[in-house]
């Protein structure tokens, strides 16, 4: 194995779950998450020399991943509706933990995967890189090719939709 | 708006509880990997001798009666494929083997030993005493005309184009083929005497012309060069990575991670939409999709196998569940 494919598989092994989960968060249908994600490394192994090291390597996940999943929008428009869950998860996260507990942390999860799909694509990706990733804006700018204020403006519109929808689901699931 | 206010204690936890979440599980992040290692040709995890060295084995194993077909294949399926292959294609075989030299690799003769190999690689997961059977019907495929676009990638690498938004995968993932040294050498001086010898078969037909997967409901049978009336020739060393995809889903198969498996198999339906080993990705996907009770979409799908490849063998082993109406 020479270096640059061990490289590759290091790189993988390190971005595979948040490639994953960005794409899931962008409203990839669950059945179509791994194929999205084989997608993504496709294009980072494409991509792979023209890296620059001095970019860190989030934003640029995220933006070949906003990408892919909006080819996947297209693909699927019209097509079928949700039907699968996502698969099984890694459950590393959850040795220790009650069951209760990790049955209310997962509904929190799934309000917040629910109203991110309240937003519009281009504010879905500047509201999980900078809210779910903690990408600051003028990276988001530079991996999305906008104008910062364009983002910052996306940003403030993705918040408060984003707040009214979650608040709106837990008072739905409250009432129930 | 600041950074905080606009979220409660109660958003943020959500937020939180989000961000806090897993990616999938080890065995899902194991089987993408080996996709994608596919996909760019590299080898697969675990050094990987059953995806690179398939293609020599299948040259070596053929030619000379040999038993090492498949490099992935079942033990059990193993020997009839050798059989099978012999059989549909004794006399490019033969020929190949004179031409590479026992236990090179010649992608031409393992385009026509492919098909056999996955038809007891599947005979092997359905439960079924192997037998000697023909390959299935890739002769067709061999033969056909070559298109521009499947022709190898003149460089290994193709510099990236910064701001290109993501293609298809064809498009990313055909210029980082790299495929092994020796198969190339080889395989791009054997397929023109081996391809024409390649058996015509009557079970294969042309394809509908603007046959597309919205008009006909087939889950994986994607658009593309079908619309054109022209159905492409693949590559030898498409029809490896084709190989080693379907290989991944039937391996997924085997451990019983049908969702694995149905992810590769729509990745070689995005690589390849009307590629050589089309027949049997369809049989795949009709075995995932039915292990994941999801009937209507097998039954599409082995409808589509039943249409496009009337006489197919693998028909007779759809699972009972997914046979057509």
């Amino acid at each position: 194995m020479d270096v640059a494919e061990a490289e590759f598989r290091a790189f993988y092994q390190d971005w595979v779950d948040y490639a994953w989960r960005t794409l899931r968060r962008l409203g990839v249908h669950p059945a179509d998450l791994d194929d999205a994600t084989q997608r993504v490394f496709v294009t980072v192994h494409r991509r792979w020399a023209d890296r620059d090291p001095d970019r860190p390597t989030r934003p640029w996940i995220a933006g070949i991943a906003f990408k892919i999943a909006a080819s996947e929008r297209r693909r699927v428009r019209h097509q079928r509706e949700w039907l699968v869950e996502p698969g099984d998860l890694d459950e590393r996260n959850a040795a220790g933990r009650r069951a209760d507990e990790l049955m209310i942390e997962r509904q929190r999860a799934g309000r917040v995967l629910t109203a991110i799909q309240a937003l519009t694509p281009e504010c879905r990706i500047v509201f999980v890189m900078h809210e779910l990733d903690e990408i600051p804006c003028p990276a988001i700018a530079r991996e999305l090719d906008v104008p910062v204020d364009t983002v910052y403006s996306r940003l403030r519109r993705a918040r408060e939709r984003f707040a009214a929808a979650a608040r709106a689901l837990r008072a739905r699931e409250e009432g129930a | 708006m600041s950074d905080q206010d606009w979220r409660d204690a109660e958003l943020e936890a959500e937020l939180a509880a989000e961000r806090a979440l897993a990616g999938p599980s080890a065995e899902r992040r194991e089987a993408m990997l080996g996709a994608v290692l596919a996909t760019v040709g590299l080898p697969p995890p675990g050094g990987g001798g059953d995806g690179g060295a398939g293609v020599a084995g299948s040259g070596g194993g053929a030619g000379g009666g040999g038993p090492a077909v498949g490099g992935g294949a079942s033990a059990t399926g193993t020997a009839t494929v050798g059989g099978g292959a012999s059989a549909t294609g004794a006399a490019t075989a033969t020929g190949a083997a004179t031409t590479a030299g026992a236990g090179l690799a010649v992608t031409g003769l393992a385009t026509a030993t492919l098909g056999g190999a996955i038809l007891a690689a599947v005979a092997a997961l359905s439960g079924s005493a192997p037998e000697v059977r023909p390959a299935p019907s890739v002769g067709p495929a061999v033969a056909r005309p070559i298109t521009e676009h499947e022709l190898p990638p003149p460089a290994s690498r193709t510099v990236a184009q910064p701001g290109v938004p993501a293609p298809g995968l064809a498009a990313a993932a055909r210029p980082i083929q790299t495929p092994p040294a020796s198969a190339s050498a080889t395989t791009h001086a054997a397929a023109p005497a081996a391809l024409p010898t390649a058996p015509t078969s009557p079970t294969k037909r042309p394809p509908r012309a603007g046959t597309t997967p919205a008009a006909t409901g087939d889950p994986v049978v994607a658009p593309g060069d079908e619309a054109l009336g022209v159905p492409p020739r693949p590559a030898p060393d498409q029809v490896d990575a084709e190989r080693r995809l379907l290989d991944g889903a039937r391996r997924a198969l085997g451990r019983g991670d049908a969702h694995a498996a149905l992810a590769s198999v729509r990745l070689h339906a995005r690589l390849h939409p009307q590629g050589a080993l089309l027949e049997e990705r369809l049989f795949l996907e009709t075995t995932a999709r039915h292990r994941l009770h999801d009937e209507a979409g097998a039954r599409r799908a082995a409808a589509t196998l039943s249409r496009r490849f009337p006489e197919s063998p693998l028909r007779a082993r759809l699972p009972p569940m997914a046979e057509p109406r």
